[in-house]
């Protein structure tokens, strides 16, 4: 194999340019980790959603007791609720609840934060 | 017969084989027009209006595609490999700040850039076997960063993974909940697979120990094809528990750099 081992025909102008290029690249390695830590920025705002038999519908603030948890925490608390008197009594006869979940997340990657909406644990009809 | 070590200056000078070198080359250009299309995607919402122009109308169109995928035809055929990897990189520059995506461009545009400096046009056409298999594409240290940039994409994950919470499977939680990209939902702290249920204080350590492997492994000579295939696995299992948009694949495409018999076993003085 001929010996054509240099890109500048100098080893430590080579060197610079691999010195630097290494640089560039740990500089740039903490964007490359990806969902190794919780994202989520601030806590969840939930409302939640009454939907009557017909399809209408209105949204209103979801307890106090279920508002500034962490989404996780959040969606305990909005299980356990609805497995209350006062959480079944809220599911109107022949409709549904569906609980909005409203938080930020925050990429390790990208600067800006980012609103997520997540509709979940919508409740069976009332029998 | 002696046998010298390796030194320093053979790791980042030692010439590279120019045949492989081509078939990396064309491995480039296969994979970018895959990796890097974007015309589906949205303008970046940090462009001001005039770059976001350039976006709307110029870099997220078809026709902007089609012509990535054709100087990747040029790029493939060995024509002027180093200026047309340069343009290329240039050409692609842009991408790098779409909102989706960022991660495996990113990926790709550092190897894209290391590789420019690699003759790789010295071998137009890698399969013919009087094509100058014995020459040299240069110095080893491009593809040393490329190497290097593996080890780094797994090492940080490694790193970032290695706190009290994710190993116990808290975050994976946490973030199974928070993020859309989630395809499970691992709140309960149990990942099914299959007929399989585990617990998350099992799989998320598995993952950070995993990628400590293959953050070491690939530069093991021995271990690098047990690196590769385990890469595989691990990234089809990351697949179906989320999705990370082309970063799978430009990290796959990452392991050609050590598979590719890029560099000729030295052979021991004395030896004819």
């Amino acid at each position: 194999m001929s010996e054509r081992s240099t890109v500048t025909a100098s080893r430590p102008r080579d060197l610079v340019i691999f010195a630097a290029l290494l640089t560039c690249l740990l500089a740039l390695a903490p964007r490359l980790i990806v969902y190794a830590r919780p994202a989520q920025l601030g806590t969840t705002r939930v409302d939640l959603r009454v939907v009557a038999p017909n399809g209408d519908n209105t949204t209103v603030r979801a307890p106090e007791s279920l508002q500034g948890h962490t989404l996780r925490d959040a969606i305990t608390r909005i299980e356990a609720f609805a497995a209350t008197p006062e959480g079944r009594a809220m599911v109107p006869p022949g409709g549904r609840l569906e609980w909005q979940l409203n938080y930020t997340v925050q990429f390790p990657h990208s600067p800006h934060p980012r609103r997520r909406h997540l509709t979940t644990r919508a409740a069976p009809s009332s029998p | 017969m002696t046998s010298r070590r390796p030194s320093f200056d053979d790791f980042l000078f030692a010439p590279v084989n120019a045949q492989a070198a081509a078939w990396f080359r064309i491995a480039f250009a296969a994979a970018i027009p895959f990796l890097f299309e974007s015309d589906a995607l949205g303008v970046p919402i940090w462009a001001p209006p005039p770059a976001a122009w350039v976006y709307e109308h110029v870099l997220l169109q078809r026709g902007y595609t089609i012509f990535i995928a054709l100087v990747c035809a040029v790029l493939a055929s060995g024509w002027r490999a180093r200026a047309v990897a340069s343009l290329l990189f240039v050409l692609l520059l842009p991408l790098a700040g779409l909102e989706i995506g960022q991660l495996s461009r990113q990926v790709m545009l550092t190897a894209l850039l290391c590789f420019s400096f690699i003759r790789s046009g010295t071998v137009r056409f890698p399969w013919r076997r009087t094509s100058g298999g014995e020459s040299s594409a240069g110095p080893a240290w491009p593809i040393r960063l490329i190497q290097l940039q593996l080890t780094v994409l797994y090492g940080v994950n490694a790193l970032a993974k290695s706190t009290p919470q994710y190993l116990s499977g808290e975050a994976l939680m946490d973030l199974s909940a928070e993020l859309s990209n989630f395809r499970v939902d691992l709140s309960d702290g149990v990942m099914e697979l299959a007929v399989l249920a585990i617990p998350l204080s099992v799989a998320a350590p598995a993952s950070a120990l995993a990628e400590y492997f293959l953050a070491a492994a690939f530069w093991v000579p021995r271990l690098k094809w047990v690196a590769a295939l385990a890469g595989l696995a691990f990234h089809a299992l990351i697949a179906r528990v989320l999705t990370i948009f082309m970063l799978d694949y430009a990290t796959i495409f990452l392991y050609l750099a050590f598979l590719l018999p890029l560099f000729r076993p030295r052979r021991a003085a004395g030896d004819a």
